[in-house]
């Protein structure tokens, strides 16, 4: 699947904290809402008006589990189906995670255990997923502290046969690479050799923190430089659709999320340096 | 793909889900130091998202929000509804410990008026709803009303007008 039809540029993550902010910056032109947060049949009035000012609004699924072992929830679906269809919305994202087993609910994106046969149960969901869904479905690569054993296979490889397979499109998170590079070691350049970047929709980025020793991605601090510096060689080997900050809480002075939106602009620009040296966002 | 994999994905997810959640010893072969500190962030992240969502009972805890939660979450999964549910359940688990501060009181009522805790998460109740409860620290009578569409009403009478009234009715 081609994303021609998606253009993005200077992206936030819409949260109640940031509305006026972001209402009033102009520089604004995609945003994402954590879509379980926002009802169809209640669409805040400040995201109303800013998908009238024709920005882009992405519904982001967290708890649709979609490796997990159950099915996707049909209820879930077509909640996530009604706000894209409400906002307009050119996609839809969701993870290469799951959320819950047997009733219980972990309250995070957990990691998948990547072997054929959990990648077969993903490939069946995605394909369920994308037949209630209105528009392209785009999957995201988490951060985890642990891993699964008994792995057949490496991360990139896994997500890359997930989304060829599904004919998905992915939402490549620079920062929750970054935090597993830093915790488990990944080579970082290894992993976008193998991904498929012809795919990607946009890039999401964030901060977080090291605690005890191993760097938690938190959506909640700066960005550090090593994310903006990963940001910059995707960016040098492939036209980045759109990147979007993600703040969760914590929330900053406005003043201080421009400064990192003006950043994630410096480390593009350097990226589309190297890949085309004439060039300039 | 066959359902007996689907099954041995699901038990394997639940054994690592309740060591996540429950406090439960990580299974074999994965890394428990690495699970631990997954299943301690898992924790924190909790707390400051009902914190946020209960910020009156998080000033009312102040400095012990955190341990005094973290005693809750370890024998309670989350509730469906996430935050909200999850903080109404915490503030349940306070109240069986002693009384509550006016401002939990209080936080309480507006989310009890606005919502109904299930089975399948939090719903808005369609109809109006009513609710009452005395403020046992500023010694105040609160009656709230939620009308939909038309928001929470509510009128806060102190105690003493209220006794003196009734001796009044009395005479």
């Amino acid at each position: 699947m081609k994303h021609s039809a998606l253009s993005f540029d200077a992206g936030i993550g819409w949260r109640p904290e940031l509305a006026l902010s972001i209402a009033r910056d102009a520089t604004i032109d995609f945003v994402e809402i954590v879509a379980e947060n926002i009802s169809p049949d209640r669409i805040p009035i400040p995201l109303e008006q800013l998908a009238e000012r024709g920005v882009k609004v992405v519904p982001h699924g967290i708890r649709l589990s979609l490796g997990g072992a159950e099915r996707p929830s049909i209820e879930r679906l077509s909640l996530l189906a009604r706000l894209a269809e409400k906002l307009d919305a050119p996609l839809v994202s969701e993870h290469f995670a799951f959320v819950r087993a047997g009733g219980l609910d972990a309250g995070h994106l957990l990691p998948l255990q990547r072997t054929r046969e959990t990648l077969d149960l993903l490939v069946e969901n995605i394909l369920e997923a994308q037949k209630a869904l209105p528009v392209p479905l785009a999957l995201e690569n988490i951060a985890t502290l642990f891993e699964w054993p008994g792995s057949e296979m490496d991360e990139a490889t896994f997500i890359a046969e997930a989304l060829e397979r599904t004919d998905s499109l992915l939402v490549l998170d620079v920062s929750n690479l970054y935090a597993n590079v830093c915790n488990h070691h990944w080579d970082a350049n290894e992993f976008l050799d193998r991904l498929p970047l012809e795919r990607l929709a946009y890039a999401h980025i964030a901060g977080g923190i090291v605690r005890n020793g191993l760097y938690h991605d938190t959506h909640a601090h700066g960005i550090p430089e090593g994310a903006l510096d990963l940001l910059t060689e995707v960016c040098s080997r492939v036209d980045v659709p759109g990147v979007m900050l993600e703040r969760d809480d914590r929330f900053p002075e406005w003043s201080e999320l421009v400064a990192e939106l003006e950043a994630i602009t410096e480390a593009r620009t350097r990226g589309a340096l190297r890949r085309e040296p004439a060039y300039a966002y | 793909m066959h359902t007996d994999a689907r099954h041995r994905i699901a038990a394997a997810q639940l054994d690592l889900v309740r060591a996540l959640v429950n406090n439960q010893l990580a299974p074999a072969e994965f890394d428990i130091s690495r699970v631990k500190a997954a299943a301690d962030a898992l924790l924190l992240k909790r707390s400051h998202s009902v914190a946020r969502h209960w910020p009156g009972v998080a000033r009312s805890l102040g400095c012990k929000f955190e341990e005094r939660f973290g005693l809750y979450a370890r024998s309670t999964p989350i509730p469906h509804g996430g935050p909200g549910p999850d903080g109404r359940g915490f503030v349940h688990a306070l109240a069986r410990e002693g009384p509550l501060t006016d401002d939990v009181e209080l936080e309480t009522m507006a989310f009890d008026l606005r919502y109904r805790v299930g089975a399948e998460g939090v719903i808005t109740p369609r109809h109006f709803s009513f609710d009452a409860l005395l403020l046992k620290q500023s010694l105040r009578f609160i009656v709230a009303i939620r009308i939909p569409l038309l928001g929470d009403r509510s009128i806060s009478v102190p105690l003493k007008i209220l006794l003196k009234h009734s001796a009044l009715g009395s005479v």
